[in-house]
């Protein structure tokens, strides 16, 4: 079997992108009336939903913190979102999952701010429609939009990226088919106003100054979310005021 | 009035109740706003998405080829022979969709819900030769019917129902080859066919509050109800499932009622299933 080729010698990877190009991002606020906050996002087609219950009472009692609210994140796929079918036990709980998860919780554990609600629990539940790529940096900006839909404080967005090399050359946002090219694997996410860096996981060697290449397109391509996300919100809340006004 | 609502919801709907309306400005019979779309996922074999007012719900199926199981009658006895043990129907009612649901172990709600729908599936009467994989049927395709519920807001029953309807109409299965007998090949080029569904199936669910049968409940009204009556029917007027539970008792005139308003919402069901499944 021929070796792939994910990028072509005019520069275009498989799905007609060039390297520093993001896949096409939909997002929705306010999809759902049961849950204190939720969300929609969709990028290329990867597809995922969030809600926020909360700032609520701690469910398990002892586990609480006297001054601050805890974070409590669940992340599950459903079973036809892969081209394999999954079956349903191994759909939540397992280390994927269980890993995406901390990393959402940990994330937000220190943007959102906790000490304005003290004793009490944020519970984030996503679930996966369909996957393609980019799952967990899709699962932490679905996240700050449901978050901020629920009307939660927190200092910042936090944005998040997928970004990886192949071939010597750095991509942003891989879909399945890059993220199985067996290059490296690099998710950063950042609080895109006060220029914090929340996360940067990377599990892979890379060169030295590949690697800062890498971070520096990943950076650009946060900041490029950020920019959709806050336009978005911006136009979701003045929405919602002016529909107030009405009433 | 929002506190009265509050600390005596069953009083403030009998308000509303004795002049025949809900507080959602619904009358009795009236059936909340229903959509479906299909096909909206494309890494399932088939997909639908069904929103009945703020209840929403999205069905996978996903098909795998296994081997046909073996016919000797003697390890089978137990099953009845007519059964389906081609589709399997698992619903999920996670915390997502509304803050009663733990994520550790599934509710009662969802694991009777999944038996009943389990069974109501041999009611769709698709022939055994559909599921052949390749044209002689050593093997068969097994269908894998997910259900996520992604908002409740009461019955999620007939939300259920629609969409696996409409997700299993959405499904096209590929054209199977199988050479030296354990390799199977899907045969991508020519045309992918749809499962022949003899049959539609047409729920209605009914809360009891009191005397009054409300149709369509919402969550506020199943959580106050003493009874609740499913029913469902296929297009031919046939009864395929009725279900009445709870602990008041429901009069035969009252259920006669509740199914000759069943029967009335076929044709308008059996529409929208067909619109939501046009070929783009």
């Amino acid at each position: 079997m021929s070796k792939l080729s994910y990028i072509s010698p005019e520069g275009l990877r498989i799905d007609g992108r060039r390297a520093n190009e993001l896949r096409r991002i939909n997002v929705e606020m306010g999809v759902f009336n049961r849950a204190d906050g939720s969300a929609y996002y969709e990028q290329g087609n990867t597809k995922i939903i969030a809600a926020v219950y909360g700032p609520r009472e701690i469910s398990v009692s002892g586990k609480g913190v006297f001054d601050r609210a805890i974070v409590k994140c669940e992340f599950s796929t459903s079973s036809f979102s892969t081209t394999e079918r999954k079956p349903q036990q191994k759909t939540k709980g397992d280390r994927v999952t269980t890993e995406i998860a901390n990393l959402v919780k940990q994330a937000f554990e220190s943007t959102i701010q906790t000490h304005l609600y003290p004793r009490s629990q944020i519970n984030i539940y996503l679930q996966v429609l369909q996957s393609d790529g980019g799952l967990k940096a899709a699962a932490i900006n679905a996240s700050t939009l449901a978050l901020i839909d629920a009307g939660i404080s927190m200092k910042d967005f936090v944005c998040a990226c997928s970004t990886s090399c192949i071939d010597g050359i750095a991509v942003l946002d891989l879909n399945n088919i890059e993220e199985r090219s067996g290059g490296p694997d690099c998710l950063l996410s950042i609080q895109p106003q006060l220029g914090g860096v929340i996360s940067l996981n990377m599990d892979s060697k890379v060169p030295q100054d590949l690697f800062e290449s890498v971070l520096e397109l990943g950076e650009k391509g946060c900041k490029k979310i950020f920019l959709i996300l806050s336009d978005y919100v911006k136009r979701y809340s003045s929405n919602l005021i002016s529909n107030q006004i009405k009433n | 009035m929002e506190a009265f609502q509050k600390i005596h919801p069953l009083e403030f709907y009998r308000k509303f109740l004795v002049r025949s309306v809900r507080p959602d400005g619904r009358s009795l019979d009236d059936i909340r706003k229903t959509t479906i779309s299909t096909g909206s996922i494309t890494t399932a074999d088939g997909s639908s998405f069904v929103k009945m007012g703020n209840t929403s719900v999205v069905c996978g199926v996903r098909a795998e080829v296994g081997e046909k199981p073996s016919t000797d009658k003697s390890k089978i006895s137990s099953y009845n022979v007519h059964e389906n043990k081609n589709i399997f129907i698992n619903i999920e009612l996670g915390p997502i969709c509304s803050n009663t649901f733990s994520s550790t172990k599934p509710s009662d709600i969802a694991m009777s819900l999944c038996s009943r729908l389990n069974s109501l599936i041999n009611r769709l009467e698709i022939p055994e030769t559909d599921y052949y994989f390749d044209e002689e049927g050593k093997a068969l395709w097994y269908l894998y019917v997910d259900v996520y519920c992604l908002d409740y807001d009461g019955n999620i029953y007939d939300a259920a129902v629609l969409s696996i309807i409409s997700a299993l109409k959405n499904v096209k299965l590929p054209k199977g080859v199988i050479e030296n007998n354990d390799e199977y090949y899907k045969d991508l080029e020519s045309p992918q066919r749809k499962l022949k569904i003899q049959h539609y199936l047409i729920p209605l669910s009914f809360s009891v509050i009191d005397d009054y049968i409300l149709a369509d409940p919402s969550l506020d009204e199943e959580k106050l109800s003493s009874g609740t009556i499913n029913i469902t029917y296929n297009e031919l007027n046939e009864i395929c499932l009725l279900l009445s539970t709870g602990t008041s008792l429901i009069s035969e005139t009252n259920l006669k009622d509740c199914m000759k308003k069943a029967k009335e919402r076929s044709s308008f069901i059996i529409d929208l299933i067909n619109n939501s499944n046009v070929d783009k």
